[in-house]
Parts: C-alpha cells; structure tokens; sequence
C-alpha cells in the first residue's frame, strides 16, 4: 500500500519530474502526429495508384504486344473468371508529344508514356473516370471532343487550317504535361487545352520498328494528383493507336478487376500457371508498384526510428531526474526499509513511479497528438494566416489537404513504447534504491 | 517491576558477542563483544560517551545492521541476517524503532506517517479492508503522545518534540513485542519528556513490552529496570540507582580509543 502511496505523493509534490512528463509527451505528440501524416500520405498514395492500376495486371514481355486479345481474355475466363468483375485490354508504349502553345509562341516536345485504351473498359476496371477532369467524361469516358474543346476550336478557328479539318481520334493528356505553375502563381496555367491539336509520334511493332506520327485532338486531361502519371500519360483509342502501330489487334497488357481484391495473390498464381511465362508477365498493382511501396514504408520505418530517439531523449530526462530523487530520498529509502519495506517493494515505487510519469506524459502526448492531426488543416491554415508560410504547399505534394489518417494500432504502439522507455529508464535508479543498505541510509541527515 | 520478576520472565531478544567495526583508513572496531538479554516487560537503558556505539548496537539488534561477529536471537531462535525477507517482517512486525533523528517522511503528514507500518505490511487490498482499524488505532496513539491536533500536518510544521512524538506513535503502530528506542526524549522539555518516559513505563509494565532505550536522560535512566553502560565496546551493568556520569565524566571516556 505505502508504495501506492508514496507514488502519487512524489508525483503531486515533485514537480521537477513534471518536466520528464512534458517531453514524453512531446515525444508522443510528435510521433503521432508525423506517422498519421505520412500513414495518410502512403494511404491515399495506396489508393491512387490502385484506381490507375486495377487488381491485376497481365503484361506482354515485348512492346509488340500479343494477338488474339479476346482469345486470351477467354482464356482468363476459363481459369479464373468467376472471380472477375470486369477486364480491359489496353496498350502501353514509349512515345513523343508535340505541341505548340500559340498565346507563348513556343513549341513543346516531351517524352510521354502512351496509352491505348477502351475508355469505358478502363473506367470499369479501375478509377479512370473520376480521374478526368471533364464532369461529361467522368460519368461516361469517351474520346469524343465535348462542348468545351468545340468551343474553343470555334473562337480559335484561325489557328486551324480548315484543308485538315478535325483529327480522326482524340486524346487525353496528363495534367502535369498539359499545365505549368510559375512561382507567385496560386493556379496552375494551361499549355494546352481540350479543341488544341497535339502530335504523337511513335513506333510501329514487327521486325524493324519505325517511327509514325499523327495528329490527335486534345478532349480531357487526365489528372490522379499522382505526378508520376500526370507527367507521363497520354490516352488515345485503343484502336488508333493498334492502327498507327500496325499492330493488328494485338495489346501489351489486360487490367483485371476482381470482385474481391484479397483474391489477387490467388488470381495471379492460377494465371501465371494458365499463361506461358515467355510472353505473359502476370502481377498484382503492389506487385507492379513493389519499388515505390518499398520505399515508402522504408522511409516511415527510418522516420520513426528516428523519432522514436525523441521519446529515448524524454527516457534519458527521466533516469537523471530520478536518480536525481533516488540521491535526495536516500533517508527515506532507509526509513521505509527500516520499518519493514522490502527491497522489492523499494523498487517498485520507482519502477511504479517512472510508468506512471510515461503514463501521464502518454495520455496528453496522446490527446494533443490525436487532436492535432484530426484539425491539422485548420492548424495548417491557421498558421498560414498568420505567419504568410505555407507549411504544406499543395503543387509540391500534389494533395489539396494534408492526408492525416490515425491508426489506432500505431498509437497503441507510440503509448507501449513511450511507457516502455519510462519505465526502463527508471530501473536503474529503481535498483540503486532497492539496493541501499538502510543504516547508511538513514545516516542522511 | 521487582528482580526477580525480571529474572522469571522469558527473554525475547539476546545478543552473543556482538562485534562491529568501520573502516575509516584503518579498521575502527565499535562493538567488541557484547552480551546483552532482554526479557520481556523488561526495561533497559543503555547509556554512554557519545559516539561509543550506542545507536550501532540499536541497529544490530533491530537488524538494520549486520554484525561482523556474533548472534542475535530472537525469542529462542537465531536471527539469520541474510535473509532479507525474514529480517524485513521481523523488522515490520516485532520491532518498534524511535530513532535519534526522528525519520519521518516528509511526503506524508503525521497521521500517514504514523500509519507507515501499517501501510508497509498491507498489500492495498487488505489495506482498503482494514483502513478503518488502522486509522483509528493510529489516532489512538496520536493521542497517547498528545499529537491530537497536529494529525494532518506534514512533519515539515512539526516541531522537533513533536516529531520525535509521532515517531514514538509510529513505533507502537504494529504492536510490537520490542522498541528500540535511540534518545527518545533527547529534543523533548522536561515536561514533555516526563510525559514520555511515563508512556513508555506504562507499556511496559501493562502491555508487557521489551524496551531497549538509550539516552543520556538520568532521570529516564532512573525509571528503567536495568542500566548498561557501553565503554569499550562492551556492555557494563549499574546499579539503576547510580548516578549517571556528568559531562566532564564523559569526556573521560577516551573517545580517541573509540571506545
Ligand atoms: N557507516 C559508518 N562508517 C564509518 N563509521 C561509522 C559508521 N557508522 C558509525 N560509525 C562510527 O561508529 C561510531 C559509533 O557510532 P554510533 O552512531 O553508534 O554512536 P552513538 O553511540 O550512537 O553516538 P551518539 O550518542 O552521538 O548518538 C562512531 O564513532 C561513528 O563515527
Ligand atoms: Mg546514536
């Protein structure tokens, strides 16, 4: 009993071991709140690149792609067609983009990953539509120029030479390709918008690739905030772009979207078994993106490495401060022992006394961390308010808000080893006091 | 109480050469020998020079110390000092200590600290069933030592008498069969002392307690049933009704020789 006792009596009249509660505090605070950030960062990073991607993706080795399309997808059906909801064939290829921004005069060529699609496949199989910025295509995705590329080729139609007339196909184009933001600029200026005209070049498949080019109409752009793909894509009909590659009906990839994701490792294993390894490539979109994941849960991993030294800092205040107090309670150490306390139950006070320190300092760490990162865009705007520096600047990281997400695991794991450092940090004190031999002790005076 | 009643009663605590040395440099020996017994309802002073090694021989045979030589036993049986656990009950349970210097806690007020025995041999759920009894046995004790209007003060606003008065309190929380009492009436008036020495006559003649208690208080020497002077590390029987040395007589005692 006296241990309870004694526990909360140094902790309501010791308020220099206070300060050891504010730095575990800190310490969890600045856990939380970074690790929720970072956790809803790779979340929504998870999320986006699952939508581009679909479930399961099945590759051609070669750019050249493989035949028979629907013979294959067949062939899927056969194996595992009871767990898909939906596939699409789709074609991707190395190409050029020209175009020329007249309000600049200037010309623009870039490298671009094209990409033929069945534009209402390719939204069954994954979030393409909600990626188009047009409302029209992100109902119903089409290659069709919509009211606002007509408009624009009306008001600008001096700039057209009417012997061309419009491009057969139209195309999509990456957000990040089409606009640019200079500094000082707080919205993004187009380059080139829908009703504009673009050149892709590219190279046809068979024996001996040659380049062909064509012209395309602009009708979307494509915009997933994931700058990877915003960069780099450019849609156009699957069927053109078979035709200006002379491919025949051959695609390089089939996107698969299952009814249950969790069948996926399943899916991909009966596949690979279905389909010869020499010219099928079969994975799942972690598969594909496993580089990127990596990399991102190596860096949280390192992130909390590192802070978790701030906690250990925290642990570090409290084995001075407590043998600061064991040094200051030598006398009493003495008496306690003196009138019968064990050497155990010594310890204990300091044991108990140094996790309920990791304790307090846990639960308000836990309470300011948690509301921090429920109101971090107020906080964020706040801050911006008042102090003009914009902590989070949204062409940088691409995301309007910080994507806060509290895992409740991840605390649960912040709080265990915030408790776990206090109370290590307080054994040695603890056995320095068990081990006080009482009449030296009690010669304090 | 008579000699011979002594004589017939059982003795509870003996000591067989006790010997005890410091190192300071050189080794310094403090206790060199000594025989002591203590029956029970007995009351015994131990007086001598200061530094002699009165407190030391409190300490070994309250177990807080351990001797280099010699045995301590504990009504009939040996007290093995290694072992801890035994020591700590021992200490809990069948010892009331006074110390020279008080020893409260300044963490708890008098009450509290006048409860600590208690407190210690309590886990908290036996306490939270007994606290009633507890505290009401240690109110009963601030008012035997006339602390009754200072139970919650923290030892901090106590005066040295006081303190030394919840300490005598704290002593008798456990109901002890032994006190070991250093110097209980050494920061205590004339008129506070007496109350003091009468308590602890008190106890001894009608709750049959041991008290070993060693002071330099001649009249509260006079009162106990036997005084043993400790000279030379030694233990020397006087006649109850000798008067004590006076200053100048302790200075004879070489303390050089440290005794
Ligand atoms: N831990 C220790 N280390 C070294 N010397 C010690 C230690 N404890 C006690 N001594 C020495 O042992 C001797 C006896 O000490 P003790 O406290 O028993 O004396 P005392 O008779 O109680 O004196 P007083 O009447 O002043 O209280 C003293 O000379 C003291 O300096
Ligand atoms: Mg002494």
């Amino acid at each position: 009993m006296y241990k309870h006792l004694l526990c909360s009596r140094y902790l309501t009249t010791r308020y220099i071991a206070l300060f050891s509660v504010v730095s575990v505090m800190l310490g969890v605070t600045t856990m939380i709140v970074v690790n929720s950030v970072m956790g809803g960062f790779r979340q929504r990073m998870l999320e986006r690149l699952h939508g581009i991607l679909s479930d399961v993706i099945v590759e051609s080795t070669t750019m050249d792609g493989f035949r028979h399309p629907d013979e294959i997808m067949s062939r899927i059906n056969a194996a595992v067609g009871d767990k898909i909801e939906a596939m699409t064939p789709a074609i991707e290829v190395f190409g050029m983009l020209h175009f020329q921004n007249n309000g600049l005069g200037q010309t623009f060529t870039r490298p671009v990953r094209l990409v033929g699609v069945d534009p209402k496949g390719r939204a069954a199989v994954g979030e393409f539509g909600d990626h188009l910025l047009n409302a029209d295509n992100s109902k119903d995705p089409s290659f069709e120029l919509r009211a606002d590329g007509k408009e624009w080729r009306e008001k600008n139609a001096d700039l057209f030479d009417p012997k061309f007339g419009v491009p057969k196909a139209g195309s999509i184009i990456g957000y990040q390709i089409a606009t640019f933001r200079g500094s000082n600029m707080f919205e993004d200026q187009f380059l080139i918008r829908p009703g504009q005209e673009v050149v892709i070049t590219t190279v046809t498949a068979g024996r001996k690739p040659e380049p062909v080019s064509d012209r395309l109409v602009v009708v979307d752009h494509f915009r997933s905030d994931m700058s990877e793909y915003d960069s780099n894509y450019v849609f156009m009909p699957l069927k053109e772009l078979q035709e200006r590659r002379r491919m025949g009906d051959a695609v390089t990839a089939i996107q698969i979207k299952l009814k249950d994701e969790a069948d996926s490792p399943a899916v991909v294993g009966a596949l690979r078994a279905a389909l010869p390894p020499t010219f099928f490539h079969v994975q799942t979109w972690e598969d594909k993106q496993g580089p990127l994941l990596q990399a991102v849960k190596v860096e949280a991993a390192i992130l909390n490495i590192i802070l978790f030294f701030i906690i250990a800092v925290a642990g570090f205040g409290i084995l001075a401060i407590f043998y600061m107090i064991v040094y200051e309670k030598t006398r009493d150490i003495g008496i306690l022992k003196a009138l019968g306390a064990s050497n155990v139950g010594v310890m204990n006070i300091f044991l108990g006394y140094g996790f309920i320190l990791g304790l307090v300092g846990s639960v308000f760490g836990v309470i300011l961390g948690v509301s921090i990162t429920l109101n971090i865009n107020e906080i964020e705007e706040t801050i911006y308010k008042w102090t003009g520096l914009e902590l989070f600047p949204p062409d940088i990281y691409y995301f309007k808000e910080i994507p806060a997400q509290l895992d409740p695991m991840t605390v649960v794991w912040i709080v265990a080893g915030a408790l776990f450092i206090a109370a290590a940090a307080s054994v040695l004190p603890a056995i320095r006091a068990s081990k006080l031999r009482p009449v030296e002790a009690l010669r304090y005076e | 109480m008579s000699d011979a009643e002594t004589n017939e009663a059982e003795v509870i605590l003996e000591t067989k050469g006790i010997c005890r040395s410091y190192f300071r440099g050189t080794e310094v020996p403090v206790l060199r020998g000594v025989d002591l017994e203590v029956r029970r309802g007995e009351m015994v002073a131990i007086v001598g020079a200061s530094g002699c090694g009165k407190s030391t021989l409190l300490h070994v045979m309250g177990t807080l110390d351990v001797p280099d030589a010699g045995e301590v036993w504990w009504r009939g049986k040996k007290i093995d000092h290694r072992k801890r656990r035994a020591c700590d009950r021992f200490r809990n349970e069948s010892v009331g200590y006074v110390f020279q210097f008080y020893h409260l806690l300044p963490e708890l007020n008098a009450l509290e600290n006048v409860m600590l025995p208690a407190l210690i041999r309590e886990s908290i759920f036996t306490y939270w069933t007994r606290r009633r009894g507890i505290r009401k046995r240690a109110e009963e004790l601030m008012e035997r030592v006339g602390l009754g209007h200072r139970m919650d003060h923290r030892p901090a606003h106590l005066s040295g008498g006081e303190l030394q008065r919840a300490a005598i309190a704290r002593s008798l929380l456990g109901d002890p069969e032994l006190l070991l009492a250093d110097e209980p009436t050494g920061n205590l008036d004339a008129e506070t002392g007496e109350g003091i020495i009468q308590l602890l006559c008190e106890l001894s003649r009608d709750e049959n307690l041991s008290i070993v208690l060693v002071t330099h208080d001649a009249e509260l020497a006079k009162r106990t049933d036997r005084v043993l002077r400790l000279v030379q590390g030694a233990l020397i029987e006087e006649g109850a009704d000798d008067v004590l040395p006076v200053a100048g007589h302790l200075d004879e005692s070489p303390s050089s020789m440290a005794c």
